[in-house]
């Protein structure tokens, strides 16, 4: 093996201890990033994967043929308490019908085959509530490939074709394997991809302090070995195999976590209330190849840049310190991104139109993306401000030397705290977006179905049947009935008193249209009292607060109307309150992480700096400065970088969620107080965290560590 | 008789501190140059700039009749590894290598295997008086014993010239007395020029001569002849 590649191999594995226990370090810092990049990249595809799984769900005359026969199909997106209930009734039109994934074959009349977890709730619940919706035998069990997610109710009910004809079934000659997902929606991958930065920053940011533990003490080594004729060139070769050798180990042992942790994640994590399937939780595979064969490389490529940092000559290292103040300059792209805000706030983002939502992710994004440049240029800049400031004002030794390490490389200083200022950033943002979307919930949205209403369109399903039965549930306080003229199709005939014990709408309301109505009507006309002639288009059902009476109108409806849509107030604020919850829960989850991993990241940012100055703390505690003094010293470095680019970080993340808000005509409120304690006991932990390595000063600092040798 | 280094007119200066204010001084092959001064007299920049590892900003330094002053990095480093040796007060010994990985470090880095520059080593362990160190990290000897790996170190390529820069600094008396004895043997058997910078009379004894820099220049009156303890 060439020399230089083997004393590289020989520093990283085979020195003394302490080099050992530096490379395990780097190698369990590039571990914990890798594992957590690789898990991070696992978000889009999980949530591809799951619209993947459900696209059969969109199974329409349409779908493009892929059987030999055909199949009537009528699909009915329907709710139990809460959860998504997906049922399709289904008829085969010849011996080879398309089917489904997760089946082998389509149920035949009077066969019904349900998702396992449906299966269970049935078993749990009573049969009026829901078994009653699908009458028939229960048979097999639908398969994995089946089901969009874990726990995900599906039924698939056998008919008869004249059964399915008479409800207007579509016939079918295949089975979609496409559909628009939730990645189709623009701004969810704007978001998505805000987040990734905000968890991806602090990684990259701790990876790289991991990369640089004992930097100093490497550096001394290297130039050990330019006195004695070793050139640049070697002593980049080394270094970059000496980090490579942990950033590998780190590497390797950092995917087997990420293999380990994927079930876990299926199992922990959730999106739209609904876990993911493990086979979905998986880095793509071009990226996943990047990031192993990237971080050894961009490990690498740090130790082979921080060496250029700093002259190592054959008489030591003097670093390349930038004795240049930040400048001014530096405030340009917030500049740029705070006018982005303005023009945001200004902007209408309801107006869905291609080139609106165009423009808008255009907006977004480039705002956001000149706030992140601008956080990460003029953090330095503000380390730079407040150092001075306190360097001036300061009375005591230990501010004033802080003080004074900090505005000498502010931009050290800031690196080490980036990660918690880009999610202060991002989390606030969210926060704000999140305490905004709480807000309008709470606010009772102007014509929109009551909660405690269920809205049943019947539209040429038979009505009278079901009148009945709703008539003999005891548990229904009032039932509405909403009548439609076939030459005015686009309004509805309803007493406006009738109505307003379902809907949220003011009596008298206006002589025509109400504006946005519950979902499926065009426009009510009132007519007091309403012509008895005119076919039913709705029923409106007022429950009470009962949700197992909610339940049971819903099966009354599958049965004596199969195929007609049903809809509760419930569902609509239920659906909005879970992702608001879950984004809460997205929200506080991403906030611990980044907090742990900006805590693991400053902690080893501490302990480098003390390993790299262990000589001069020892001199100046041989000169009389006690212990507490240094360790106030180390600790003010950390918090107050820590505190001033985290609360810019925080300024600029409400700022943007005002905007959005503004733009999206929403209710924009500060985050409640729960996020600001939050954040102030992330931060003091992360403080907290990092002080542990405080203990290490005074072993670094003992009085022999004033020798060279 | 012709000088194997020499360096002319230098100045050096480190920022607005001129360290080097046209010093003259040569060394003949085979001789043992004592330099001493002052602290801050600029005797440890006269000996980095003959040893190429500084660039003087004038005059000019020249070994085996050529110039090296203005030479590149890359043939400075070359010049360091094949011609020059050192020998300094600390921080030369790479903590993460054995003695004899450290010894052999010169020619690893020449591109010589492993199994040749680790044999090469091991000799200089017997003539040194390191026979059973080979194996020992540079935390885990003492300083005597250090600086006689550093010595093997910079004897093993051969050099011309060795440079030496309070070799003994961080040595007690004895210990001191120990290593220069056996660098100057060594240096003799070799034929190679010695330079050490020390501000101790002692070592300056085991010198052919001794030269005084003072305020950045070799004194010429202050120059003479060393009893050349050790020859």
């Amino acid at each position: 093996m060439n020399a230089t590649l083997w004393l590289g191999r020989r520093f990283a594995l085979l020195g003394d201890r302490a080099a050992r226990t530096r490379t395990i370090l780097n190698a369990i810092g590039v571990a914990v990033g890798v594992a957590l990049v690789l898990l991070t990249l696992t978000a889009l595809p999980s949530l591809s994967g799951r619209d993947h799984r459900s696209a059969w769900h969109a199974t329409s005359a349409a779908t493009p043929t892929s059987a030999a026969d055909r199949a009537l199909w009528l699909a009915t997106p329907d709710h139990f308490l809460g959860q998504d209930l997906f049922v399709v009734q289904v008829a085969a039109l010849g011996p080879r019908p398309p089917v489904p994934p997760g089946l082998a074959r389509l149920p035949g009349p009077g066969d019904v085959v349900v998702s396992p977890a449906l299966r269970d709730l049935i078993a749990a619940t009573p049969y009026d509530a829901l078994g009653a919706r699908f009458p028939g035998t229960a048979g097999s069990v639908l398969g994995p490939a089946g089901l969009a997610y874990p726990e995900e109710l599906v039924a698939i009910v056998g008919r008869t074709p004249e059964q399915l004809r008479a409800v207007g079934a579509s016939e079918v000659s295949g089975i979609a394997a496409s559909a628009p997902g939730a990645l189709d929606v623009p701004v969810v991958r704007v978001l998505l991809t805000i987040g990734a930065i905000g968890l991806l920053v602090p990684v990259i940011v701790f990876i790289a302090t991991a990369a640089r533990v004992s930097a100093a003490r490497r550096e001394q080594r290297y130039a050990a070995l330019r006195l004695v004729g070793g050139t640049r060139g070697q002593v980049a070769v080394m270094a970059a195999v000496e980090t490579s050798i942990g950033a590998i180990g780190g590497t390797a042992l950092g995917w087997l976590a990420y293999q380990a942790a994927r079930p876990v994640v299926a199992r922990t994590f959730t999106f739209d209330g609904a876990h993911f399937m493990s086979a979905d939780v998986h880095a793509p595979t071009v990226p996943q190849i990047l990031v192993l064969l990237g971080v050894p490389l961009l490990c690498a490529a740090a130790t082979v840049v921080s060496l250029r940092a700093a002259q190592v000559t054959p008489l030591g290292v003097t670093r390349r310190a930038r004795t240049r103040r930040p400048g001014w300059w530096r405030l340009t792209p917030v500049a740029a991104g705070v006018a982005g805000l303005v023009t945001i706030a200004s902007t209408d983002l309801t107006d869905t139109t291609r080139s609106s939502v165009t423009t808008a992710q255009l907006l977004i994004g480039g705002t956001f993306g000149s706030l992140l440049l601008g956080l990460i240029l003029a953090g330095p800049l503000l380390c730079s401000l407040v150092a001075r400031a306190l360097s001036r004002f300061s009375r005591r030794l230990p501010e004033l030397m802080a003080a004074r390490r900090i505005a000498a490389d502010p931009y050290t200083t800031f690196r080490a705290v980036s990660g918690v200022a880009v999610a202060a950033l991002v989390a606030t943002m969210f926060a704000g977006s999140a305490a905004g979307v709480g807000a309008n919930l709470d606010r009772p949205d102007q014509d929109a179905l009551r909660a405690d209403a269920v809205e049943i369109l019947l539209d040429g399903h038979p009505d009278v049947p079901l009148l009945a039965a709703l008539a003999a549930t005891p548990d229904v306080l009032r039932t509405v009935v909403a009548r439609q003229d076939p030459a005015a199709p686009d309004a509805i005939a309803v007493s406006c008193p009738d109505l307003a014990a379902a809907v949220n709408i003011a009596c008298p309301g206006p002589p025509s249209a109400f504006g946005r109505i519950p979902p499926g009507l065009g426009g009510i006309r009132r007519l007091d009292p309403p012509d008895l002639a005119l076919p039913v288009h709705a029923i409106y059902v007022v429950t009470g607060d009962s949700s197992l009476t909610t339940e049971e109108v819903r099966t009354l409806a599958a049965r004596l109307a199969p195929g007609a849509p049903v809809s509760t107030g419930r569902d609509l604020v239920e659906l909005d309150r879970r992702q608001l919850t879950e984004l809460e829960a997205g929200l506080q989850a991403g906030l611990i992480f980044v907090l742990l991993v900006a805590a693991a990241s400053i902690t080893l940012g501490v302990v480098a700096g003390l390993l790299d100055r262990r000589r001069p703390f020892a001199l100046l505690r041989a000169t009389g400065i006690q212990l507490r003094e240094l360790r106030r010293m180390v600790l003010l470095e950390t918090a107050l970088p820590l505190a001033v680019t985290g609360v810019f970080g925080i300024a600029l993340g409400l700022a943007t969620s005002a905007a959005v808000a503004s733009a999206g005509s929403q209710r924009w409120t500060l985050p409640g107080p729960g996020f600001a304690v939050s954040v102030v006991a992330g931060l003091l932990l992360t403080l907290g965290v990092s002080a542990t390595a405080l203990p290490l000063l005074k072993t670094a600092t003992e009085p022999n560590s004033v020798r060279f040798e | 008789m012709k000088a194997v280094l020499e360096a002319v007119q230098l100045r050096k200066s480190f920022g607005v501190t001129e360290a080097l204010r046209g010093a003259d001084l040569s060394v003949h092959a085979g001789e043992v140059m004592a330099v001493m001064g002052p602290s801050g007299s600029g005797k440890s920049t006269l000996l980095h700039c003959m040893a190429a590892i500084l660039r003087p900003d004038a005059g000019s330094v020249v070994f085996d009749g050529r110039r090296i002053d203005a030479l590149g990095d890359r043939q400075r480093t070359q010049l360091r590894r094949g011609a020059f040796g050192f020998v300094f007060q600390f921080g030369q010994l790479v903590p993460e290598l054995t003695a004899i990985e450290n010894v052999a470090t010169p020619l690893l880095l020449a591109g010589q295997r492993r199994r040749t520059a680790i044999a090469a080593a091991q000799g200089w362990f017997d003539r040194l008086g390191l026979a059973g160190l080979q194996g020992r990290l540079p935390g885990e000897l003492s300083g005597g014993q250090a600086q006689r790996v550093a010595v093997a170190r910079a004897l093993i390529g051969r050099p011309r010239v060795v440079f030496a820069d309070e070799p003994t600094g961080a040595l007690d008396t004895a210990a001191g007395d120990d290593v220069m004895e056996l660098l100057v043997d060594a240096v003799r058997q070799q034929d190679a020029a010695v330079i050490v910078v020390t501000h101790e009379p002692r070592v300056a004894a085991f010198a052919d001569r001794t030269v005084l820099v003072q305020d950045g220049a070799v004194d010429d009156g202050a120059i003479e002849v060393g009893a050349g303890a050790a020859g």
